[in-house]
């Protein structure tokens, strides 16, 4: 045995008197054959052994200490009511400080989102099937989607003829260059040939047909072939 | 006697009586828990008294259901942790328990050299050793006290003992039998 192993037994030991119940200077216990053995040869560990000794009297000592005489305060303040009460009524509260400032950002959160969410959402609550749980709201939007389908096409084929009959008030014939349609970035003519003739732009004038025919374009190739309005 | 769960009830309902007789109860045993850990008188006494003023003021928290002591105790020692910490940077005071000091025949008073090595002590290995020996609380209600395992404190208990043995030895303290240790 060791210095270190004649510690381990010490302690164990100790936590054995501790087990049993022994609050104060353990019944001394037989040591171990090499435990023995070891304290016989090793003076440092018959020294620790009898500094412990030492130890429980100087705890024995400590605990006979008088304690410096000190008057039992008065409990009367600490029992007041208003002070018990006035602990109850804030400790359950739901108005604290943390909860406001929680319930502030849930609101400024939810506000945030309402306001900023894509608009890609309100084509999908268009489009959803029309219900009878609410047959008010689905009945409003049926005949906006209606409306929609049935007159935007007939607007647009109007203002697209209304554009072919331009006054073309304007000299056009006065400019020495032909004019050309304004190109389209997102389309562009030798990619795919267009489901129409394209328009007699020159027709439009200049400079305020060119750019209204080039906006509109788009509306000569997306619409279907049928007679307008104007015929 | 009446028990501590009635008393705590008629502190509940206003009753200044069953509060001044809880604290009589009570005082000299957080007193000297605050006197040992603290050292100075006039600490131990504010702070055993600001320990029953929160003891009051959270009565209403205790659990009947466990006992009162270990709870009273845990404010106590949280109090003097709590005193010990603000008085980090600080000067550092010397401890008026001499004055109190048991003489030995030896001329070298162990109390006094015990009293300075339990001051070298950390705080949960001071709180430990003060609760078990001189208040002799059981490890289960240190452990109670301390929130922390039952073999923590055994364990905690066997260093503080092996750690204060060695501060009197590196003293030179003798025994009551005149042996010289060094």
């Amino acid at each position: 045995m060791n210095c270190a192993e004649l510690e381990q037994e010490w302690e164990q030991r100790f936590t054995d008197s501790l087990v049993a119940g022994e609050s104060f200077a353990p019944e001394p216990r037989a040591w171990s054959v090499e435990a023995e053995a070891h304290l016989a040869t090793c003076a440092g560990c018959r020294q620790r052994l009898r500094s412990e000794a030492l130890l429980d009297q100087a705890i024995l000592a400590w605990r006979g200490q008088d304690l410096p005489p000190v008057n039992v305060p008065s409990a009367q303040g600490w029992l007041q009511k208003p002070q018990y009460e006035a602990v109850r009524s804030r400790s359950p509260s739901l108005w604290s400080p943390s909860f406001v400032v929680a319930a502030s950002c849930l609101v400024c959160v939810a506000t945030g989102w309402l306001l900023l969410r894509p608009v890609s959402e309100v084509p999908l609550q268009v489009n959803a099937p029309v219900t009878s749980e609410d047959p008010a709201v689905t009945d409003s939007l049926a005949l906006m989607l209606s409306d929609v389908r049935t007159h935007s096409e007939a607007a647009a084929r109007s203002t697209v003829s209304s554009l072919d009959r331009w006054p073309v008030s304007v000299a056009v014939a006065a400019s020495p260059r032909p004019l050309v349609a304004p190109s389209i970035p997102v389309r562009r003519s030798d990619e795919e040939s267009p489901p129409h003739p394209p328009q007699n732009w020159s027709r439009w004038g200049s400079p305020l047909g060119q750019q209204v025919g080039g906006a509109f374009q788009f509306l000569n190739e997306v619409l279907p072939e049928m007679a307008g309005p104007a015929g | 006697m009446e028990d501590d769960g009635a008393l705590v009830q008629r502190c509940l309902a206003g009753d200044a009586s069953a509060a001044q007789a809880l604290t009589g109860r009570y005082h000299a045993l957080v007193f000297s828990v605050c006197w040992r850990m603290l050292g100075q008188r006039e600490d131990a006494e504010d702070v055993a008294q600001e320990t029953f003023a929160r003891v009051f003021r959270h009565l209403h928290q205790w659990e009947q259901s466990r006992p009162f002591r270990p709870w009273l105790m845990a404010i106590a020692a949280n109090r003097c942790r709590t005193r010990l910490a603000r008085r980090q940077g600080q000067t550092q005071l010397t401890g008026d328990w001499q004055e109190y000091a048991v003489e030995t025949p030896q001329g070298h008073d162990l109390a006094e050299e015990l009293q300075r090595g339990i001051e070298q002590l950390r705080d949960d290995y001071r709180l430990c050793f003060v609760m078990f020996y001189q208040q002799q609380l059981s490890i289960q209600e240190i452990a109670q006290v301390l929130d922390v395992p039952e073999g923590t404190i055994k364990t905690w208990l066997y260093r503080a003992r092996k750690q204060l043995a060695e501060a009197l030895l590196e003293r030179g303290v003798v025994n009551s039998d005149g042996y010289e240790l060094r």
